[in-house]
């Protein structure tokens, strides 16, 4: 249902791979047996991987191999040893993948790659000056929704993965929006587990982030449970102490993130921090 | 993930030609008399259940000799380690150790690390806290792999010397190579003994392996999966989802039972602990987590939704999940009604709060619309609406 979903909002799909389907056409698009034979015909920016966890890593490895620059890795589920296999590979290779585990990316008005915003992105996703950086493809249509309700819209969403290994993390999606002049502030949205909030915290802090950053991170409840219960995403298992919600909301306002409780305090905070005019779809 | 009893993973671990002690599992203490002379007269007995700490809690104890171990054998089965009831224990041959050193595999945001220490035989968050410095990491380069140059460094670092350091850099070049053949997640070998000549044994042996890999290894399928949430036996009901999440294809299901009486429908990761947090914070108290990723099919719904209709202190239920995008609103609101009147539940005394848009919303909610009652907030309500309202709705039942 993604392939229709992405052309009708602009993504200009031009390939397609299924082993033993070369010369069919799918919504009208070629398909080619080998991704080699797709990039002689075309030219190719980015890949979103629709194969399942049993056959992913070949796949993915397949893409890498090929140089495509961006590759989104939607798949739930990919085994741990795969899917640090194919993230190193990637970084060897100097390609970004996105996910595994991931709903996507958004262009709000330009494209998409991947499920994200279904078949109505356009009311969810307005376009603007807020970037967004979510572990939960869920949460940030959520937060997209709180934005164009309070009338800002977003410049790019990324549903960067819930897994433990990830292609892209935080903090080099932070990096790409300080350099993105369509991009005013930034929403983050986290949780407990992994140390990926330390390493934004520190970034931050290093860089002298230019842009207001707003940090919303859940998982409270969690707390109240033994250390290394996973109550959802893989990643959100609490191992150390400072892994927690709490200990993470603590060092991104020391690192000057402005740290939100609700959902609802997210386009306040963002009012307080930008220019009246900015930010507004 | 799913851990391997310790008896499971020393078999793996024989296969792949490391040296474990040898050892039988026992359900009760008659018969042991035969099992100690053949290995002793030391043994040492070892609950079967599957948690870490165990020493501490009593569930490893030497035996000198049969009645010795008989007597340990009936206090420790049935007795309770760390919230799990002990039904097997492992006899083993003690070994005569000379040193206890430690070493573990386990996976961070970067792949692959391996951790060496040489204070083995206790545990291991202990020496994490007091000397952080005693434990040694290598984060595995997953382009060019795990070399044993790279293990004896690792070793040398944690400050062994001469031949051991070749001895141990094989055989933790051994524990890696099945490490990644049986996609564990987590091993720990913990002791890693050395005996009184100088032999590497894995005394101790602890494996998860990535329940996403299952595919892989299809002799697992047998292996049991710890349903619960870690700290305690499943309940009757999360077994139940735990064998349908395995039994039927197309999504995943998770559930955890709480002490609560609000059942929570969600999507887990996300929106869900957010969903949650908030639900504490307005007062309310969660009969239970779910992590679900909807398939196309509700069959797999369907199992959560009747596992919280049967939860015996469960007054209400909130299904919340976010803007769906990649599944149909409608798959959800289908296994949610036909649960419905599997168990008779009648809106009035049991409030149901439904929060669901995306794709399929419009026949989803004509779908609701048969079971009188049910509050299928209308598109576009916050999440915070929908946690307020099913608070508030509870506290009236």
């Amino acid at each position: 249902m993604d392939v229709p979903c992405m052309r009708a909002y602009g993504t200009r799909v031009v390939a397609g791979v299924t082993p033993g389907k070369g010369g069919q056409q799918v919504f009208g698009v070629p398909v080619y047996d080998t991704v080699r034979e797709a990039l002689a015909q075309h030219h190719v920016t980015a890949s979103v991987v629709y194969v399942p966890a049993s056959a992913v890593r070949e796949a993915v490895f397949e893409a890498v191999e090929a140089r495509i620059p961006l590759i989104l890795v939607p798949t739930e589920g990919v085994p741990h040893h795969d899917a640090a296999d194919f993230v190193a590979a990637a970084r060897a290779a100097g390609v970004r993948i996105i996910g595994p585990n991931c709903n996507g990316l958004i262009s709000p008005g330009e494209c998409k790659l991947g499920g994200i915003g279904g078949d109505a992105p356009e009311e969810i996703y307005a376009p603007g000056s807020i970037g967004i950086i979510s572990r939960s493809g869920g949460m940030s249509a959520e937060i997209a929704v709180t934005l164009k309700n309070a009338g800002y819209g977003v410049s790019t969403c990324v549903s960067i993965g819930g897994d433990l290994i990830i292609g892209t993390s935080p903090v080099e999606c932070l990096r790409l929006f300080a350099a993105d002049s369509q991009t005013q502030a930034v929403v983050y949205f986290g949780e407990p587990g992994t140390r990926a909030e330390q390493a934004l915290a520190d970034y931050l802090e290093r860089a002298r982030y230019p842009k207001p950053v707003a940090a919303l991170i859940s998982g409270d409840f969690q707390e109240a449970y033994p250390q290394g219960t996973s109550f959802g995403h893989a990643s959100a298992m609490i191992q150390e102490n400072n892994d927690t919600a709490r200990a993470k909301r603590r060092v991104l306002q020391q690192a000057g993130a402005l740290i939100v409780d609700r959902m609802s305090g997210i386009p306040k905070l963002l009012s307080g921090s930008l220019d009246p005019s900015c930010g507004r779809a | 993930m799913a851990r391997l009893s310790e008896d499971v993973t020393k078999d793996l671990l024989r296969k792949h030609g490391i040296r474990v002690p040898p050892g039988v599992v026992v359900t009760s203490s008659s018969g042991v008399e035969e099992i100690v002379q053949s290995m002793g007269p030391q043994v040492v007995v070892k609950a079967l259940v599957p948690a870490g700490r165990r020493g501490k809690a009593g569930a490893v104890q030497k035996a000198a000799g049969v009645s010795d171990a008989r007597r340990i054998i009936d206090s420790i089965l049935g007795s309770k380690v760390h919230g799990y009831m002990v039904r097997q224990v492992l006899i083993e041959h003690a070994i005569p150790i000379a040193h206890e050193l430690y070493t573990a595999f386990t996976f961070g945001p970067d792949g692959a690390r391996v951790l060496a220490s040489t204070r083995g035989g206790v545990d291991i968050e202990e020496t994490h806290l007091q000397h952080p410095e005693a434990i040694v990491v290598h984060s595995v380069d997953h382009v060019t792999g795990f070399r044993r140059h790279q293990c004896v460094d690792l070793w040398r670092r944690t400050g062994v010397r001469g031949s051991q350091l070749v001895d141990l850099s094989y055989f933790t070049l051994r524990l890696w190579e099945t490490f990644r053949e049986v996609d564990g997640f987590m091993l720990e070998i913990n002791p890693l003994a050395v005996d009184e000549s100088g032999h590497l044994w894995a005394v101790g042996a602890m494996l998860d392996v990535d329940d996403a890999a299952m595919f892989r290894h299809p002799d697992f399928a047998r292996v049991p999966v710890d349903a619960g949430p870690g700290w305690r036996e499943p309940t009757i009901r999360e077994r139940a989802v735990g064998e349908a999440d395995r039994a039927l294809v197309g999504g995943r299901v998770r559930y955890i039972e709480l002490e609560g009486e609000i059942g929570l429908f969600v999507a887990g990761g996300g929106a869900g602990l957010m969903i949650h947090d908030l639900l504490i914070a307005f007062g309310g108290r969660p009969a239970n987590h779910t992590d679900i990723t909807p398939g196309r099919s509700p069959d797999k719904l369907s199992a959560v939704f009747d596992a919280i209709f049967t939860q015996p202190h469960v007054k209400s239920l909130l299904v919340c999940v976010n803007y769906l995008q990649m599944v149909r609103a409608d798959v959800v609101v289908e296994a949610l009604v036909r649960s419905i009147a599997d168990h008779h539940v009648t809106t009035e005394r049991f409030p149901i709060v439904v929060r669901v848009f995306g794709p399929g919303e419009g026949n989803a909610r004509i779908l609701a619309s048969q079971v009188p009652g049910i509050r299928y907030l209308p598109h576009g309500t916050d999440i915070e609406e929908a946690v307020r309202l099913i608070v508030d709705l509870t506290s009236r039942v």
